[in-house]
């Protein structure tokens, strides 16, 4: 193929140097080709200039300007789905932040009321074992109290008897002693006196 | 105005005075001491007449032997308490009888502050304390 395309462009860039018949022959050859497709060897030169022209136009005024747009849109829809990925993460991260903090909450919770729990059967107990303290001491109290007030009963009970037996011997022996009884009595206390 | 120690025992010189030889009080010797009270003004007078009987009452009651009876024994019984006390006490005791009925039966003796019962009524204080 290359042996015979290059001798073409020798004789399209240089009239001077144009092959012989042999040219013809290749250009006869194109354009069997490239006729049917409107393509005509004298025009291609200037319309590959006129392709070359106009791709650079457009590599530099569109093609490359939409290229940069995206670039950049590409490299922020990257940075975008890498500050999405770090927000995952620190997602993920704030959540098994906040799951520890609710662990922990949770414990300490357990703890406080587990405390007060504690502390307040122990107050319970403390009182119950107070008033039952309390009770015994009212129930011996009293039962001292009733003891006592049997004492000091049978105490003026007792008292009271001797008073009235007492009296009544008085009364006996005022009314029923004798003179020589009486004198009976009083000799024997004066010797009794005598001898001490 | 009070007497003071002096004038006490002044007046109990006085008490002295008027005791007999056997330490009885003679009624001739306390009418001259009460003539001799009479030099003294009529303040002190009085002050010392007051100190003067109430040691001659105290003196009076000492050489008294009082007897309260319930039950009278015979004089020599009497006779025989006063000499007993008498010797007991170192002085001479006149005895006095006093009836009380009080006592049940038996006796109570008092020579100045000391007294000396044995009766049925003491027996029956004495019961009384123990029991009530």
């Amino acid at each position: 193929m290359l042996d015979v395309v290059l001798p073409f462009l020798a004789a399209v860039t240089d009239p001077a140097t144009a092959a012989p018949p042999a040219s013809n022959a290749f250009v006869e050859f194109l354009k069997n080709i490239y006729g049917p497709f409107g393509v005509e060897p004298s025009r291609l030169l200037w319309q590959a200039v006129d392709f070359a022209i106009v791709s650079f136009i457009l590599y530099r005024f569109a093609f490359k300007p939409v290229l940069a747009t995206m670039d950049e849109r590409q490299k922020k829809i990257a940075e975008g789905l890498q500050y999405a990925e770090d927000m995952k993460l620190k997602l993920a991260d704030a959540k098994n932040k906040h799951s520890e903090i609710l662990r922990r909450a949770s414990e300490e919770a357990q703890q406080i009321v587990s405390n007060a729990r504690n502390a307040a059967k122990g107050i319970v107990d403390k009182a119950t074992t107070s008033a039952s303290q309390q009770a015994e001491a009212l129930v011996k109290k009293g039962e001292q109290a009733v003891a006592l007030e049997r004492q000091q009963m049978l105490a003026e009970l007792r008292r009271e008897v001797a008073q009235l037996v007492l009296d009544t011997t008085s009364r006996v022996l005022a009314r029923d002693l004798s003179g020589d009884e009486r004198t009976r009595f009083a000799n024997t206390a004066a010797q009794d006196l005598l001898k001490n | 105005m009070t007497l003071d120690r002096k004038h006490k025992d002044f007046a109990k010189k006085l008490v002295r005075l008027s005791l007999d030889g056997e330490g009885q009080i003679d009624p001739a010797r306390v009418q001259a001491v009460m003539e001799a009270l009479r030099s003294y003004k009529p303040r002190m007078q009085r002050l010392l007449l007051k100190a003067y009987l109430r040691r001659l009452l105290i003196e009076d009651r000492r050489g008294l032997l009082l007897y309260e009876y319930s039950g009278l024994i015979p004089p020599a019984e009497l006779e025989s308490l006063r000499a007993h006390y008498s010797q007991k006490y170192r002085r001479p005791l006149r005895l006095e009888l006093q009836a009380d009925n009080q006592l049940l039966a038996g006796l109570r003796v008092t020579i100045g502050d000391d007294v000396y019962e044995y009766s049925a009524s003491s027996r029956l204080d004495r019961l009384r304390a123990a029991l009530v």
